[in-house]
């Protein structure tokens, strides 16, 4: 169920959507601020310690009862500490403000003035990273403390280790050249709702098992990927910015000063495609646009 | 059948890393079985490397077992992962090789072609994955 709340004269809009809380902020739009729209992700982290209080054990693989056993050791407050607030603030960093979405359709549009503007939309993340037992949590991460004999552990999206915030090799491209990987920056993209990057090619099917590992990338440009082997972002990396503006559409389109003309001739074949994918992501910044330059689908990128 | 199947597992190698691990395999859902099944692709590159191997079933099984680890450090391109976890007998010529990266285990599967002589060769090779859980979860991500 999505929730609509709307704070008393300003134009913010949150919506609680299944995998994040997304804000839209129109009250930062002039003649050259974007709208924002913040996707916050609440994480609830929990200690994995050794059992019955003990300095040090072993834990398995994936936390299942057959994957390989890693010696592991308790938590203490500062390592606890220290861990959440660099996976936090290194999460963060990565995936914020890296995107801008074309506003194609003139949505929200307002006036500077006398002239009309409008706005696209600037992609920003915020995660909070929290202890389990207390608040209301997108999803429960669970950490091993690995001991310093141990230089891996098997982790999933929802099940760290004390490493994997660390860069580490995660493959090799064609010219025999690393590709290295801070895998928690990728599993963020899971909880965000990105799969890997070959899904639905026809070595990585949709329906098929999306984890092989031909999923992660062939190709040297789709390895380094941060949703295959490394760190790099792509435009469509925006899919769930985009998801949340096709919800805040939905609700929110409605402007006063400004609805885009009708399409004729040759353009109502791209108002189709508009009207598909209406945010279009792009990773340069984008400034507000005039009206003429919307129906003249004219970037603008400085101003 | 059964018995057949659990009295083949792999040897258990001196070294450390490769310590068989057959209650990995033996447990192995149905679930889980199909999706290996699923994901599982021919390897382009089949070898003709083959040893000559003396009587009996050890050496014939060590033969397999160092076919396919020279197999495996000349063509296996996963790195980072966590090594190998298992090598298991998944009958009398063909062994399970798995190997944990993050997410997921790489499964190695070899064939192998035993002949009247005690020369071994790799018969086939077919790459799968098997997945390890995600968490279900509810509608607001908090697990189940």
């Amino acid at each position: 169920m999505i929730v609509v709340s709307e704070r008393v004269n300003t134009v913010k809009k949150t919506l609680n959507l299944p995998k994040f809380d997304a804000t839209l902020n129109t009250d930062v739009c002039d003649a050259r601020n974007n709208a924002e729209l913040t996707l916050k992700l609440k994480l609830g982290f929990r200690q994995i310690n050794p059992v019955g209080g003990a300095a040090s054990g072993m834990y398995n693989d994936y936390g299942s009862a057959t994957g390989t056993p890693r010696k592991i050791v308790k938590w203490t407050p500062g390592e606890w500490a220290a861990w959440k607030s660099n996976f936090v603030r290194s999460a963060q960093a990565f995936w914020h403000g890296k995107f801008w979405l074309v506003n194609q359709l003139g949505y929200f549009g307002y006036k500077v003035g006398a002239q009309i503007y409008l706005p696209n939309i600037w992609c920003r993340f915020e995660m909070v990273g929290s202890e389990a037992s207390s608040g209301v949590h997108h999803h429960v991460i669970d950490v091993v403390r690995l001991d310093v004999t141990e230089n891996w552990f098997g982790s999933h999206s929802t099940l760290y280790d004390s490493l994997d915030t660390r860069s580490v090799q995660k493959g090799t491209d064609s010219a025999g050249h690393a590709i290295m990987q801070r895998a928690h920056v990728h599993e963020v993209g899971h909880l965000l709702g990105l799969g890997h990057v070959d899904i639905g090619k026809a070595h990585c099917l949709a329906t098929t098992n999306t984890n092989a590992s031909a999923c992660y990338g062939i190709a040297d440009q789709d390895k380094n990927s941060v949703m295959g082997q490394g760190m790099q972002l792509r435009p469509e990396h925006a899919e769930p910015w985009m998801t949340a503006m096709r919800e805040f559409v939905k609700v929110e389109t409605k402007s006063t000063v400004y609805t885009i003309p009708p399409a004729t001739g040759l353009q109502i074949a791209l108002r189709v495609l508009d009207v598909l994918v209406p945010f279009v992501p792009k990773m340069q910044r984008q400034y507000p646009r005039k009206p003429a330059e919307v129906e003249a689908r004219t970037l603008i990128t400085a101003r | 059948m059964k018995t057949l199947y659990t009295s083949l597992v792999a040897c258990v190698f001196g070294v450390g890393a490769l310590a068989a691990m057959p209650a990995a395999a033996d447990n192995t859902s149905n679930a889980q079985k199909a999706s290996q099944k699923s994901a599982a692709k021919k390897d382009s590159k089949l070898m003709s490397t083959s040893k000559k191997c003396p009587p009996g079933n050890l050496h014939r099984s060590r033969c397999m077992i160092e076919l396919l680890l020279e197999d495996l450090t000349a063509n296996y391109g996963g790195v980072g992962g966590g090594g190998i976890s298992s090598i298991k007998a998944a009958s009398s010529t063909s062994y399970i090789v798995s190997l944990p990266q993050e997410e997921r285990i790489d499964l190695l599967t070899y064939e192998f072609e035993v002949t009247a002589d005690g020369s071994v060769s790799v018969k086939s090779k077919v790459a799968s994955t098997q997945d390890v859980g995600r968490p279900s979860l509810t509608d607001n991500g908090v697990k189940k």
